[in-house]
């Protein structure tokens, strides 16, 4: 764990999805994209379906596919994303 | 010997319900572990909805929602009434608890609308002269959580238009695989702020402010849709799991029972063979002395 890392949950109703410390998160927030760094105010936002981003210690990027809403909670460097679906998709790819 | 024979075929038909059950229960203990799973896999997300839900209502006191408090349309109108059973029987006493629970709500609510999930409940309450407003008799325990959803954003339709005062859910509470309890419980309105009971008891201290996208009605909005859902899904899936549960256990109860009328009956059957041998034995030696 580095000290730029925080924790990142992703969860659904059939289960969770993803647990891991992370650098920086991309979700696609009710009103657009959000960057989310260590140390962030403590936020609740909406989620639209959208790419979720993630960057782990190491400088790896990684994706998830936020298929429809979904809801994500900032606190205590420890980001929670309830979504009803999430996809995997491949993590180096952009298109 | 006659009875000889009779005695014969009753153990074999006893044999081979006794494999039916025996299947049946396998089949029911392994759904049991699956619905298990479920129910144990949907826990994280639940606990981290409360979680959330709680630190936004203690940061923003101010907000409210029907979905909470009760519309206004609905004052006065009649409660409604969802009753999760089974489809399929041979389950024990599984059905007539939960409904005996339905049925103890009705009486006070007597004209209370009522949403069936499982056909068997339905039997029942059509026997006491209810009629539910909306069956659904083919989940078959089987947990289909898009369904789930469906069922539960109508629930909340119908709640919010004013239609129904408040839902009730008549559910198993799943405690162990040995044992279940059939409840009656409020869906809607949420009721109290969930924050409220949570005052003092010690929690750490609120964030001085809480950031809110789009806005705090938007996401209060988005929070009590995922609440609603998530506690409906709850029911369901408790009442599932018990469903399964009450099968395994009537099932392994019709096996015992089976195995213990192969014992009686054998034992039947050989006091008659004996019985059949000895006399055959006292008509050669009563012949034998004849001729002597």
């Amino acid at each position: 764990m580095t000290d730029k890392s925080f924790r990142l949950e992703v969860l659904t109703p059939q289960g969770p999805v993803l647990s891991a410390e992370t650098t920086a998160v991309t979700a696609p927030g009710g009103l657009g994209y959000l960057g989310i760094l260590r140390n962030h105010a403590p936020m609740v936002s909406t989620l639209g379906p959208g790419r979720i981003v993630y960057r782990d210690p190491a400088g790896g990027m990684h994706q998830l596919i936020n298929e429809a809403g979904g809801l994500l909670e900032v606190r205590d460097n420890e980001v929670t994303i309830l979504a009803d679906r999430v996809g995997s998709s491949d993590p180096g790819r952009r298109d | 010997m006659e009875t000889l024979r009779v005695l014969r075929q009753r153990i074999r038909s006893v044999r081979s319900t006794q494999k039916i059950t025996r299947a049946m229960q396998m089949v029911a203990g392994a759904k049991l572990r699956r619905a298990q799973e479920e129910l144990m896999r949907s826990r994280p997300y639940t606990e981290r909805m409360t979680g959330i839900a709680d630190r936004f209502f203690r940061a923003r006191p101010e907000e409210s929602h029907p979905l909470i408090a009760g519309t206004p349309e609905g004052d006065g109108q009649p409660a409604g009434l969802v009753l999760i059973s089974s489809d399929t029987g041979l389950c024990g006493t599984y059905n007539e608890r939960v409904a005996l629970a339905a049925l103890g709500f009705l009486r006070e609510n007597p004209s209370a609308r009522i949403v069936m999930i499982g056909r068997k409940g339905q039997r029942i309450l059509a026997r006491n002269g209810f009629k539910p407003v909306r069956t659904i008799g083919d989940w078959g325990g089987r947990v289909d959580f898009d369904r789930i959803q469906e069922l539960a954003g109508w629930l909340e339709t119908q709640f919010l238009s004013g239609e129904v005062g408040a839902w009730w859910v008549a559910t198993t509470r799943f405690v162990n695989a040995l044992k279940f309890q059939p409840v009656v419980e409020r869906f809607l309105p949420l009721g109290g702020r969930p924050a409220a009971k949570a005052e003092g008891a010690g929690f750490p201290p609120l964030p001085e402010k809480l950031i809110t996208e789009p806005d705090p009605q938007g996401v209060l909005e988005e929070l009590l849709r995922r609440l609603t859902r998530g506690r409906f899904q709850q029911f369901v899936l408790e009442a599932f799991t018990s469903e399964h549960s009450a099968r395994m256990l009537a099932m392994r109860g019709a096996t015992d029972n089976a195995s213990e009328m192969i014992e009686t009956l054998t034992l039947v059957m050989n006091k008659a063979r004996q019985a059949a041998i000895t006399k055959e034995l006292i008509e050669v030696v009563s012949g034998a002395q004849a001729l002597q």
